[in-house]
Parts: structure tokens; sequence; C-alpha cells
């Protein structure tokens, strides 16, 4: 498989600013320093708690907000989309779209969803005029909706549905990497595997990459092939999504696997259940060391001095644990 | 578990709940019928729009406007030995309705954000449910308002803070609720809930807007509270795994009805209605090897306004037969002789559930 992206030290920071001159007190480092990559026809998730950054990293990736620092190298011709301008930018954006959590306010409801669709593919002239409609039609189908529902208006569509039609429009363009950010958190257990499913038949049809951005981690684990745990604007472990669930090499991972409730109540009853303490620190006042240290129930005197880098401790695993060799973490 | 012949909490029966609109009638909530035993747990899942946060708003006489019970009765045993009070016909706005509310009955919220009050600290608002619920003290409370937070109520409300685990609570009581994080304020929430000790907490989705380790922690403190208490719990929820770490019993609604109820091992185990088993599979697993495609429910929820003709599941079910134009009734399993106690309970309103159980069983 080829490299579609690659991430290299990613920053984002937010300035605090204070007072009547709005001098610069601090800063919110959003996302600070992540790394990594996206193969062509990969699915990588991207898990964390709010507050964590996933949504910022997101942002980032499509111009959206400016990145403080880092590139991305992007397609084959290997260029750095953090670098360039506005307008040598447009080119690209064809090719990475987004998919939102909210089909409800991120769709126009004074539009039809025949103007909704084919906005993109009007504004980017990819295609003749006369053969806009068609292709409408044809992404209607392949998303599930019928050629009928172009002249309706979003508000007549039910949360299943208006998900829908922000994929055919994310589609419209023929993207090569779809950034989804929690599409379906706003769904109903039902229609979510409906959307789920999909999504998984249309990367195999259009050879689609995704990045997909999700607090629920058992469908991150459903759709990922690999999965990147995000804790306070750093990656804390990223690895094979099988491997990640089994045995995490990260505390934080182990916590988080832990506290999800599985629907099973015989399990559930049996299972020794690991409890962080606490809330996720201010992201404006980070403590020292790894950033976990404070919650973490092995952690050490080094964890505190030391920033632990993200590093491969098993062939495929990264991860930014100082004691990950010696901890025996459970998964699921 | 043995069967006991005690009575329960709270007994709902044949409970419909209406909202007219313009365009007709909805039945929110369609002849449900469940009850609550003391100190237990009873989850209700069902999607957006089943009526299960319209059953839990039932139950203390709170459904908005227009909405009305029109039907059924809403047994609440205070005791063991009194006569019960059919909630169904207390009035709205009485006082008696009032001192249920709080004293007996608590509501927490999904949203801890847009339940407390933005202006008072969280303090005070603790001390207000306090205050309020102590008889003698109104009439102060309402003649010089908040600010006289007795010294006692301060001292209750901090040790209230405690117990739900806020840290530094001294310090927390002067803050006001945008200073505390979701987890934080879905704490005050249990707070103000638990102060006056409720026989019965309707927690509506109490977890939904957080984190899961921050769920993890609000759930675990909610049954530590429970054991302390002795509180019945209606737990309104969508999501399965809370069901399944939390519930005792089960009952699973579907636009506005009840379609499956029984104690948790039952509906998760031996699920006998298609809607049932369909939520089940259409979960994401956690565990095992990764599936290629999930088994999903086609269609959607129907419009309430336009249900589909005899069991509303019917358009989507997959086991779809002619009899289904008609609505079946919840029917009660027959189990074999000896199994009947543990699941004395476990009911379905399905056609093929009588057929599957005896399959399944035999």
């Amino acid at each position: 498989m080829a490299k579609l992206l690659e991430v290299n030290d990613l920053r984002k920071h937010f300035p605090i600013r204070k007072g009547i001159f709005r001098r610069t007190i601090g800063h919110v480092k959003a996302v600070d320093g992540i790394n990594f990559d996206v193969q062509r026809g990969e699915t990588l998730g991207l898990v964390g708690e709010s507050g964590c950054g996933k949504t910022t990293a997101s942002r980032c990736l499509l111009r959206l907000i400016t990145p403080t620092a880092g590139s991305f190298i992007f397609g084959d011709e290997r260029i750095d989309l953090a670098t360039l301008t506005p307008k040598q930018m447009r080119p690209y954006r064809r090719r990475i779209q987004m998919i939102f959590q909210d089909p409800q306010s991120s769709l126009n409801p004074r539009k039809t969803v025949g103007d909704i669709v084919g906005e993109p593919i009007r504004v980017n002239k990819t295609i003749n005029k006369a053969n806009i409609k068609d292709k409408i039609v044809e992404l209607l189908e392949s998303v599930g909706l019928t050629p009928q529902d172009m002249q309706r208006y979003p508000h007549a569509f039910s949360g299943g549905q208006r998900q829908r039609i922000g994929i055919a429009r994310a589609l419209a363009l023929n993207p090569e990497l779809i950034v989804a950010d929690e599409p379906v958190s706003a769904l109903d257990v039902s229609v979510q595997a409906q959307i789920l499913n999909l999504l998984t038949e249309l990367r195999e049809k259009y050879d689609l990459s995704y990045i997909f951005i999700a607090h629920d981690l058992s469908v991150v684990r459903h759709i990922s092939d690999r999965v990147a745990v995000m804790y306070l604007g750093k990656i804390v472990e990223i690895s094979d999504a099988n491997t990640l669930y089994h045995s995490p090499k990260h505390p934080y991972t182990e916590a988080l696997i832990s506290s999800v409730p599985l629907p099973d109540p015989k399990i559930q009853r049996e299972r020794e259940l690991i409890r962080l303490e606490g809330d996720v620190p201010d992201p404006s006042k980070p403590p020292s060391g790894c950033h976990f240290h404070p919650r973490c129930r092995y952690a050490t005197e080094i964890c505190k001095e030391e920033t632990p880098e993200l590093r491969e401790t098993v062939p495929g695993v990264r991860v930014a644990c100082h004691l990950s060799e010696t901890l025996l973490l459970q998964g699921v | 578990m043995e069967a006991t012949f005690a009575r329960p909490l709270l007994e709902v029966s044949n409970l419909k709940t209406v909202f007219p609109t313009e365009n007709g009638v909805v039945n929110a909530v369609n002849d449900v019928s469940f009850s609550i035993e003391r100190g237990k747990t009873v989850g209700i899942v069902g999607e957006s729009g089943c009526g299960k946060s319209i059953t839990g708003l039932s139950l203390l006489q709170l459904v908005p406007h227009p909405g009305r019970i029109v039907n059924g009765k809403i047994l609440f045993y205070q005791d063991e030995t009194d006569e019960p009070l059919d909630i169904a016909t207390v009035s709205q706005w009485s006082k008696l309705m009032r001192d249920i509310r709080g004293n007996e009955i608590a509501i927490i919220f999904q949203e801890p954000m847009t339940s407390l009050n933005p202006v008072y600290t969280v303090g005070d608002q603790i001390a207000e449910a306090i205050v309020l619920h102590q008889e003698q003290n109104r009439s102060l409370l309402q003649q010089f308002g908040l600010q006289t937070t007795p010294k006692w109520a301060r001292e209750l409300a901090i040790e209230m803070l405690v117990r739900v685990g806020i840290p530094a609570p001294e310090q927390r009581f002067n803050e006001y609720p945008h200073q505390l994080s979701g987890g934080m304020r879905q704490r005050v929430m249990i707070a103000i809930a638990l102060c006056c000790a409720p026989a019965l907490l309707i927690a509506d989705e109490p977890t939904t807007a957080l984190d899961v380790t921050i769920q993890a922690q609000v759930l675990a403190l909610m049954r530590e509270l429970q054991t302390e208490i002795g509180m019945a719990i209606m737990l309104i929820t969508h999501d399965l795994g809370v069901i399944a770490d939390m519930a005792d019993e089960v009952v699973v609604m579907y636009a506005g009805r009840v379609v499956e109820k029984g104690n948790v091992d039952d509906i998760f185990y031996n699920p006998l209605h298609p809607y049932t088993r369909g939520l089940l599979n259409s979960i994401p697993s956690l565990r095992g090897s990764q599936q290629d495609t999930l088994p999903s429910i086609s269609g959607t929820v129907p419009h309430p306004l336009d249900l589909p003709v005899g069991c509303s599941f019917q358009p989507r079910c997959s086991e779809r037969m002619q009899m289904c134009e008609q609505m079946p009734e919840l029917n009660l399993i027959n189990y074999t002789e000896d199994n009947n106690l543990r699941n004395g309970k476990h009911a379905a309103r399905c056609w093929l559930s009588e057929e599957s159980v005896n399959g399944e069983t035999a």
C-alpha cells in the first residue's frame, strides 16, 4: 500500500489573550506534535475524549484552520499541504472531503438536496453542466437515496438520511481521502449500523481512505484498520485495531477500553473495571512529563519529569509510555 | 433470585400519554405497563422518539404542554402498608405533586448545563433543594430568597458534594455551573436529586453527554449511592452497554409501546422480539473479530402520526408475516415449569414470541 498522507509533527496552539491589549498570556496546545500516516484504502480511527484535539487535528488537515507547525505530505506528488497558500490549496481541497457530525446544521435548509449535492461540482466545474444532473442521481443512488429526493429539502429527511446526503456531497468530487468527524454519533443504534455499512461499502467502491474520528470505541474498532488514541493533544498509542483492543500498550488506552460498558450483562458483572479518577486536565496547563501521569495508576517518578516519545515498542505498535515494556495491560 | 410477594415501589399500568397537535394526536406513550421494585434498577431502552423520556416525565406529572396523560395508572406505594397513590390522577400543579417531586421521586436529565441555573452557585442550588424540601423552612425561603442559605443547609450541601465525589467541596460550593466540567455538573445534578434521599431516581440519559471514562465514574457513583440510600433507579438510555452494566430489569420500547420486557439476562441472552434482536446485533462489538458488515435494521423509525397498521415494527421486520397486520398483545412468555420462576416476567409483543421460546428451550 502506498502512503496517501503523512502527517509530521502537526501542532496547533491557540493563543489565550487577556487584558485591553489582548496580550498573549499562554497557549492552549490543542494539538501538540502528532505524527501519523494514512495508507491508500485504509481507515484510520482517531479516538479520545472531548478536548483531546481530535477535531482540531482534522480541521488542520483540511486547512480549515492553519496549523501552527508541521507538515502534511499528501498524495503521490508528495505536496506539503501545510505550506500552501489558500489559492494553491484549492485543487487539493477537492481530493480531501469532510463528513460532519451533525447533518442538521451542515446542510443548508434553503437548498434542495440536488443543489446541496451538486454544489461542489458546480463550484469546481469538474463536470460538464449537462451531465451534472446524472452525476447527482448517481451519487444519491450510491448512498441509498432515490432520484426523486433531489427536489426535497433537508428537513424532510430523518437524521440517518441527512447523513446520507452529507456523504453524497462529500463524494461529489471523487475525493481520495474523507475525513469523517463523528459521523454516526448523532444517530440511533439501528441507523448507525446502516451508515457504518454504507461507509464501508463506499470505501471499496470508490477506493477511498478515511480518517474516522469518534469517541465511541466500538464504532471506531468496527470501521478502522488502525486506531490512534489521543490524549491532551498528543497521540499516546497507535496500532492495528485488533491489537489495540486486545492488548493495549498504553495505560490510558487500557482505561478507556475498560470504561466502555459491554452490552453483555454477565461479562459486565465479572469484568474487572479500571476507573480513572478525576477529569481531563485543563489543556492550557497540562501536567508536566507524561500528560497522563496524574490519572495513571502505574505512574512512577520518570513519568512526572520526562515527556515520553511515541516509539515503536512492538512492530506496528507505537506508544508513548515510559513503562510500556514492563506493563501487562488488559484489553477486551 | 427468589420471588417475594412484597409490593413494588411503583406500578405503571396501561399508561397512555398523548400530544394533540395540529395534524393529529401523537400517542407518545401508548399502553405502557411495567413495575419498579424497591432498590432495583429498571432500564428503559429504545431509539429517539420511542417515548422513553415521556414515560419518565409522566411519572412526575412533568409532561410538557400540550401533552397529557389520558389513560392508565401510576401506582406509587410510598410504604409497604399504605394505600397506593395514583400519580396519574394527581394534578400537575398540586402541592401533593410538588411534595412527591424531589422528596419521593427525583429526576436527572441528560444535559446538566441546561438543568442547572447559570446565575446561582452550585452550592446554593443544592442548598435550595435541601431547604425547599424541609417543610418548616419553606416559608423562610419564600421570605428571604436564597440569600439566606442557612448554615445547616450549607453544611448538608457540602456533605452532598463530598458524597458525590467532588474534590475541594468547600471551594466548589461557591462556583458557578460554567466553572465545572461536564462530569462535575452531572455529579452536582445527582447531589441535588439525592439530597432528599428519594425512593426512586429517574435518570434520563444521565451519561449520554459525557465521555466514557467520566461515564464510568458517574455510573459507579449512581450504583454506590443506590446501595447507600436503597433507592430504585429508572434508567432511560439508548445505550445497551449502560443497560447491561446497570439494570436488573429491562423494558424495550418502540414507537410508544413496550415491545419486550424482562430480566436483564433474558433480554440480552434470549431476546424474543425481532426489534430487540436487531438492536443487539447492530451494536459494533468491542470483542472478538472484526465484522465486515454490521447486521442492521432496515428503514427508519415510523413517523408517530403515520404508524403502520398492526405491529409498529412490521415494515422493518425481517420476520414479517400476514398476522403482523394486527397488533399483538404483550404476551407473558410461558417457559417450561422449572424455568418459570426466573423468567416469570419475560414478555414480548410479537406473534412469534411463543414459538421461538418453545423452539429454544425445548
